[in-house]
């Protein structure tokens, strides 16, 4: 007995050491972070006698709703080039972060005269920034410039976040700047958080003062930033109070949940309960419940179990199996796009007239810039999206970016154009490397006969449409349907995919051996190989990809999601989001409708819902931490540290495949996003063996990975998931490691209370 | 007399978790430089299965020899390539890999020993 009460006192010894040391590691181990990010870096000016003043006010409307990643912000921008003693014409560029509605600029000759100045806008060579090109002529004394436009914040969860705008001088060497960022806010609204955004004198992601006094603004409050200021989340007034009270709820239902777990507890709460009972409304309120359980509440639970039967693994998988086979046969009926697809290299007003002149001599073009993509272009020239490729006049360093993943895949692409104002180093490189297909035009917005008649020739010959099997012919409108319908259908493929995963691991019967860890692990590899071959061929039949994985800007034309997201009012892009988002609710339908009651229940599911409240409505620094995660899960919002510690992950996660091969060649190149799928298998093959608390938190971490990396079928890059598989599974042993010893952890907190009453 | 008592005693498991427990010091002895001038060859074997199987006695693997076996490989490798992994991430995790996975298996495969 003695040796008994020793081991027990020892168990629960350990248990609280071990309680406590998670505890202090959670409390005072700081997240690494890595600094500095890629920012456009602001020029600052002085040389002479110029110099600069910049004032940019942003006026930002209340939007606190649940999830609107376009909410809409107007800012405006005055600069004032003074002191300018040029002798001869200048030309200055301004680099806005927003888009631009209104643009003037005025000039004040040293005679005292004023003009206004023609401004050429960029769009397209700065990423998503906007640059205005201006010619300041001889004899300048001064320059005015006021840009107005609009830029989004982004609403998630009754908070905003908005990005402090800004504006960049070059051209006019090192000149002395002043620099005044001004943000309105409603009354009744607060600055809560303010973070580096790598700009001006800034690293990412770390804390800034937020402004506490500012200047009345009609119904808003105009507050002086600080110019290394990069977010801002803006809050209503009331968020903390009701926050405060959610939170408590849930340190309450926590608790509760922990005092239930135990028996000692539970004969307590249930003593509670029935001295309640005596109270009227308490009765009242019982015989209530009872009443809604045998009517409306009971049929729903009828029709809830009536389809958790059609939710069976075995019907999952024959789903699965019958929506890849459709999307590759329904591709098959319509393919290829009718367009003939031209990627053109050149600046958007050119790019226009090449465009032109082609849709003349070939018909039904359609022109693909670098504006709208170029790093997903290895992608979009393997599915045979582009028929020719033409190069003209394009800003140097521009080049220099976009040829760097042009150049190795141009032998994707049947022709090349090229005319004598595109840049000559490339040119030079394109000739060296695919001389065979490629025709050098003088101008190719304006081509000549000869010319035109080499180019057709050529497309005759090998560059041409490609055939639909059944000789179908397809218009531009009717394809663009089919290329929604598809894309609708590649979500549903996850979400069935996801489903039948999640239903497996907990299917009934099936047994806790190495086994059945096994089989989970081979049918998400068959999930995620499956899923991405279908991908890749219905893409490649279409000459059209069903998505890409990192489109800068205006997928809605690229990619069958982003014309789906035109047809449904939605900026689905690449369709990351709604590819996460399938994967993590067919996973979590799946397990649930298939391990309810016997690996989950009802309260450990509140437990964790407690949990995850409580976590994201606390008023403490890990309350932002948490929002920031979720910002950036759900919307691939940067926001604060949160995103360096993401990297650092991502780090851990490339250290996995350093050690197993790693990047060897660039073909074998490491995918953090993959790595984590296959990772998220891992602890869902052993959920099986988990106590309920610790199978759902399970569900949750293994839904959040299997989420994030099936985005990566949409990167249709079979290579990199060759080369992540094995890197991914050391690493959901690990993580499966460490929720298997919580789940051990949590046996024998409520064995060894069980066993000392 | 009671010690040799106590020997007698022990399961078959409990023999091997101790000659593991003596692998371990062995393995940390081989590469402290001046102790016997041992070849670092053995510590192959030892990180192949030594560490694994003591995971597998903490997560309460019951299976027969080979799916054991397996476990034991599996997690050796898991548990020197997340060392590895937190290693690129951060200085902090730098921990020379020879001292700290013997140590580690040794703590575990006592804590086992105690539980019996």
């Amino acid at each position: 007995m003695e040796g008994l009460a020793l081991t027990l006192n020892l168990r629960k010894v350990l248990c609280i050491a071990c309680a406590l040391v998670i505890i202090a590691t959670l409390i005072t181990f700081p997240l690494p972070t890595r600094q500095g990010t890629h920012q456009l870096a602001r020029v600052q000016s002085a040389s002479g006698t110029a110099s600069a003043n910049i004032v940019v006010f942003a006026q930002i409307p209340p939007k606190y709703s649940i999830f609107d990643l376009s909410a809409t912000e107007y800012v405006s921008a005055n600069i004032t080039l003074s002191s300018l003693n040029s002798a001869s014409t200048q030309t200055v560029e301004f680099i806005s972060s927003f888009s631009p509605y209104s643009i003037t600029v005025e000039d004040q000759l040293q005679n005292g005269t004023f003009t206004s100045l023609p401004v050429i806008i960029l769009t397209g060579t700065f990423g998503t920034f906007v640059g205005y090109s201006v010619n300041i002529p001889a004899g300048s004394s001064m320059v005015s410039a006021q840009i107005q436009g609009t830029q989004n914040g982004e609403s998630f969860v009754f908070r905003q976040v908005t990005n402090v705008p800004f504006v960049v001088i070059s051209g006019l060497g090192t000149i002395p700047e002043t620099y005044t960022i001004l943000v309105a806010i409603p009354h009744g609204s607060v600055i809560s958080q303010a973070y580096t955004g790598g700009g001006l004198g800034g690293t990412g992601g770390l804390s800034v003062p937020i402004p506490q006094t500012g200047a009345n603004y009609g119904s808003y409050v105009a507050f002086s930033v600080p110019p290394q200021a990069g977010s801002l989340v803006i809050e209503s007034v009331w968020y903390r109070p009701v926050t405060a009270v959610i939170f408590a709820l849930s340190a309450v239902a926590i608790a509760l949940v922990l005092v239930d777990m135990l028996p000692v507890g539970k004969k307590k709460l249930i003593q509670f309960v029935s001295l309640l009972r005596h109270n009227r409304i308490t009765l009242w309120l019982v015989g209530l419940t009872a009443r809604l359980h045998l009517t409306g509440g009971g049929l729903l639970k009828q029709k809830i179990l009536a389809q958790r039967k059609q939710l069976q693994p075995k019907n999952l998988l024959v789903l699965f199996l019958l929506l890849g086979t459709l999307m590759i046969s329904l591709a098959a009926l319509t393919g290829p796009d009718p367009h003939y697809k031209v990627y053109v290299i050149a600046d958007p007003a050119t790019a226009n007239q090449i465009g032109n002149n082609l849709n003349a001599l070939i018909g039904n073009v359609q022109v693909i810039t670098p504006g709208q993509d170029y790093s997903d272009f290895d992608v979009m020239s393997s599915t045979g999206m582009f028929n020719m490729v033409v190069v003209s006049a394009y800003p140097t360093l521009a080049t220099q970016e976009v040829s760097k993943f042009v150049l190795p895949n141009l032998g994707n692409v049947p022709l090349i154009v090229v005319d004598k104002s595109a840049n000559s180093t490339f040119v030079s490189q394109i000739e060296a490397l695919y001389l065979q297909k490629t025709i050098v035009v003088q101008n190719a917005a304006s081509l000549n006969s000869s010319e035109a008649g080499k180019i057709t020739g050529f497309i005759q010959c090998c560059a041409g449409r490609g055939t639909n099997i059944v000789s179908l012919q397809i218009s531009n409108s009717g394809f663009e349907s089919i290329l929604a319908l598809e894309a609708f259908l590649s979500f549903v493929l996850i979400l069935l995919g996801a489903g039948f995963l999640g239903a497996k691991a907990v299917e009934p019967g099936s047994d806790s051996s190495l086994t059945h860890v096994a089989d989970i692990v081979a049918l998400g590899i068959f999930m995620f190989f499956f899923s991405e071959v279908i991908y890749v061929v219905t893409s490649t039949i279409l000459r059209f990809p069903l998505s890409l994985h990192a489109v800068i800007s205006g997928a809605e034309t690229i990619t069958a999601t982003g014309i789906m997201g035109k047809v449904v009012h939605l900026p689905l892009g690449g369709g990351s989001t709604p590819r996460d988002l399938a994967a993590v609710v067919g996973l979590a339908v799946g397990a649930l409708s298939n391990g309810w009651g016997r690996v989950f229940s009802g309260k450990s599911l509140l437990f964790l819902t407690s949990v995850g409240l409580a976590l994201y409505f606390n008023p403490f620094v890990i309350g932002n931490y948490v929002f920031q995660g979720l910002l950036l899960f759900v919307g691939n919002v940067s926001l604060g540290p949160i995103t360096n510690n993401l990297y650092t992950f991502k780090d851990f996660l490339y250290g996995f495949g350093g050690a197993l091969g790693g990047n060897t060649s660039p073909v074998y190149l490491l995918s953090a996003g993959k790595i984590v799928y296959f990772a998220g298998m891992v602890p869902l093959a052993f959920i099986n063996r988990m106590k309920k608390n610790t199978a759902t938190m399970t569900l949750l971490v293994a839904a959040v990975l299997l989420g994030h990396g099936a985005i990566r079928v949409g990167e249709m890059t079979p290579d990199k998931t060759v080369i992540a598989l094995l890197p991914g599974l050391f690493a959901g042993f690990a993580f499966a490691l460490v929720l298997l010893l919580i789940s051990r952890l949590e046996k024998y907190v409520t064995s060894s209370y069980r066993g000392s009453t | 007399m009671q010690y040799l008592k106590r020997w007698k005693e022990l399961r078959y498991d409990q023999i091997f978790k101790v000659l593991l427990i003596l692998y371990s010091l062995f393995a940390i002895a081989s590469i402290t430089p001046t102790i016997f001038g041992l070849s670092n060859t053995i510590l192959v074997v030892y990180f192949l299965f030594v560490p694994g199987y003591s995971l597998t006695t903490l997560i309460g693997e019951q299976n027969d020899i080979i799916q054991r076996l397996l476990y034991a490989v599996l997690l050796s490798t898991t548990l020197l390539t997340a060392f590895f992994a937190l290693g690129q991430t951060s200085t902090i995790f730098r921990i020379p890999f020879a001292i700290s996975i013997p140590i580690i298996s040794i703590l575990i495969l006592l804590y086992s020993l105690h539980e019996g």
